[in-house]
């Protein structure tokens, strides 16, 4: 009977011990990193009949590394060698000379991989580099001249990290708005001022690195106005400012609203030929063997914002934006706006996407991949 | 030992009609309690209060600079981005109009102070919040859950969403008895992604494109199609003139509302008090059904 009594003992003494060291190897197992959820394979080319085809995607805020993937993988489905991305200052230098690369990383290495030349937009200021919120609340686009130079020091920490993967950046997101500018009244030779540092500090880093200025909002804002300034203003007087030595290329917006493509460039309307106006600009002040990258385009279905088109017209306004660029020697590439966003708004926003935030192709992607790859 | 035992609680203990089994806070079997064991209670239940969210943001909560500015001046800026009818329009002398401008005007009123417009691109509908050039914005806004905190949502004043258009005498109810029928859609809309997103799920459905709303409602009507995905405001403006055609169901929802900066609590709560009076009174229906009436 003792006998029977100490087995069960022991027994329950095994299980015991045997069910700590179990939770104890679980929880270890639980900790353990694992390896990537989503491997970089080998690198992919692009098959395309239009090598200027190009999208802006929305990777900033998307985490998941197969979301990013998905995305590149549609992009590179559809035909377009070119993604414009946004890497956002604030997101990679949240604290002073403390850079998280991690996400950026994912991005490039993956557009790499499926055979995308990246386009990198650099802005959004970060908390330590505006005011104190208790003194006065600023948003991410507020950049006093005070942190020109720390803006400086992250393109040259940007460009030094990527420059054998990206060979093109765009300073900043349309200056000439308000909002882009700090939700201050917009400032040409302070854009220019700032474009210096980067553009120097840009090549220290990579001399080979293309930097990109402007990426002008198309508006008629006149001179004074709160808004923003007229494009074709704000141009002039960058070039007035002195900023030839300070870009490579011009990055441009080309929005054709209502109007189809064929619609000549006139200075009293935005239409998707305006950028004929920025270009002869550009040649008026002896920028003409100066290249032209169109980083935002495109037209907007919406039912009812007063500035859209029919979906059927988006898709063949679309297809002919393309094709003007790859017949225009002065344009590099042109991105519609935008691939997908990580969350549908359920505003006329998501109107100028191609795919929706579930991944479902829009019928313009499944038009624009059956032009440039004749997919069926 | 009961000498120290309150006399509230030996009050409770006589009125208490539990079997002293049980455990109890007023039986006997209670530990014997002082006012500094009560006090130590009520701190602990304070304590226990403070974790729960709301209640310490309610304790944090800041004073609303932005509802003191608006009774101050007994003005309420308003931010829109005018460029989406029948919601927020912008006349040639700079007049706002729309669904959205009389629910403001009217939300300005039942607080008894005067809306202003502040006119903004969309982008900037929400920093114009944070950095204090508009208390409020209304613009056909649907209510963003990524945006909660930083900012607040007033009760949603129209639901845009998607929905199913069949015959009345039609058999289909749902889009569950889709399977085997034709569904008409605008080629390209949100109602053609919604069709495909149901016709990867349901077995048979023929999608039949259409160039307008119109002419997917005309499908519906000449039995080209036995149902049709319209969104919520095509189906306020058009649904009225086809006597024969109904909505059999809300698919999708787009709930429209007023957003104000994260500190505003008292201003969202005269927003929702004077939104809630409208919707009682029927107001909003009102001014929905009068912007939606079709062109004469």
């Amino acid at each position: 009977m003792a006998e029977i009594s100490f087995m069960i003992r022991r027994s329950i003494q095994f299980n015991y011990v045997t069910r700590i060291l179990l939770i104890f190897f679980w929880l270890l197992a639980a900790q353990w990193p694992g390896g990537p959820l989503i491997a970089i394979g080998p690198r992919q080319t692009v098959v395309t009949s239009n090598p200027k085809v190009g999208i802006h995607t929305r990777l900033t805020d998307e985490a998941a590394p197969w979301k990013i993937d998905r995305t590149l993988q549609m992009v590179h489905d559809m035909g377009a060698p070119w993604i414009v991305e946004f890497f956002p200052w604030a997101y990679l230098e949240p604290n002073r000379g403390s850079f998280a690369w991690e996400h950026a990383d994912e991005v490039i290495d993956q557009a790499q991989a499926h055979g995308l030349t990246v386009i990198a937009r650099l802005g959004l200021v970060p908390a330590w580099a505006r005011p104190d919120p208790r003194k006065r609340e600023t948003t991410f686009t507020y950049l006093d001249r005070d942190h020109y130079q720390a803006f400086g020091d992250f393109v040259y920490a940007f460009v030094q990290r990527y420059k054998d993967r990206v060979q093109h950046i765009i300073i900043l997101n349309e200056p000439n708005l308000s909002y882009e500018w700090g939700l201050q009244p917009v400032d040409p030779q302070g854009y220019v001022d700032l474009l210096k540092i980067a553009y120097r500090r840009a090549k220290a880093a990579d001399p080979n690195v293309m930097v990109l200025a402007g990426a002008l909002a198309p508006t008629l804002e006149p001179i004074g106005s709160p808004a923003g300034l007229n494009d074709l203003i704000y141009l002039q007087k960058m070039y007035e400012a002195g900023t030839q030595n300070y870009f490579d290329a011009l990055a441009a917006h080309a929005y054709g609203l209502q109007s189809p493509l064929e619609a000549a460039p006139d200075p009293s309307q935005v239409n998707f030929r305006r950028v004929e106006l920025l270009r002869q600009i550009m040649i008026d002040n002896g920028d003409a063997r100066k290249q032209v990258f169109i980083t935002e385009a495109g037209w907007n279905d919406s039912l009812r914002w007063n500035k859209a088109v029919t979906p059927a017209q988006r898709i063949q306004y679309t297809l002919q934006g393309y094709q003007w660029a790859q017949q225009t020697d002065w344009i590099s590439m042109v991105a519609m706006w935008a691939f997908r966003y990580p969350q549908d708004t359920r505003t006329y926003q998501d109107n100028w996407t191609f795919v929706t935030d579930d991944f479902q192709a829009k019928p313009i992607y499944d038009e624009v991949r059956r032009a440039m790859t004749n997919a069926k | 030992m009961r000498a120290q035992i309150h006399p509230d609680v030996l009050l409770k203990e006589k009125k208490s009609t539990r079997n002293n089994d049980q455990f109890s806070m007023t039986t006997p079997h209670c530990a014997p309690r002082t006012t500094k064991q009560l006090i130590l209670l009520l701190a602990t239940a304070l304590a226990l209060l403070w974790l729960v969210p709301d209640v310490a943001a309610w304790f944090n909560r800041k004073p609303d600079q932005v509802w003191a500015r608006v009774q101050r001046d007994h003005v309420l800026r308003f931010a829109i981005d005018a460029s989406y009818m029948p919601f927020d329009g912008l006349g040639s002398h700079d007049d706002f109009y729309g669904v959205d401008v009389d629910i403001a005007n009217e939300v300005a009123r039942r607080i008894e102070v005067q809306a202003q417009f502040v006119s903004v691109s969309f982008d900037s509908l929400y920093d114009v919040l944070k950095v204090g050039q508009a208390d409020a914005t209304i613009s056909a806004l649907v209510i963003d859950p990524a945006r909660l905190g930083n900012w607040q949502y007033s009760t949603s004043y129209f639901d845009a969403g998607l929905v199913l258009i069949t015959r009345s005498d039609s058999p289909i109810q749902q889009a569950s008895d889709l399977a085997g029928h034709a569904l008409s859609v605008e080629y390209g809309s949100d109602s053609d992604s919604q069709a495909r997103f149901l016709a990867r799920r349901i077995d048979q459905i023929k999608i039949v494109y259409a160039d307008s709303t119109v002419n997917v409602l005309q499908n519906v009507l000449n039995g080209n199609a036995d149902a049709a995905i319209i969104d919520g405001v095509s189906d306020a403006q058009l649904l009225p003139k086809y006597a024969t055609l109904q909505r059999a169901e809300q698919l999708t929802h787009d709930p429209y509302a007023i957003a104000v900066w994260g500190d505003s609590t008292q201003l969202l709560d005269a927003i929702n008090s004077a939104l809630d009076s409208m919707r009682r009174d029927g107001t909003i229906d009102r001014i929905v059904d009068e912007w939606m009436k079709p062109p004469p």
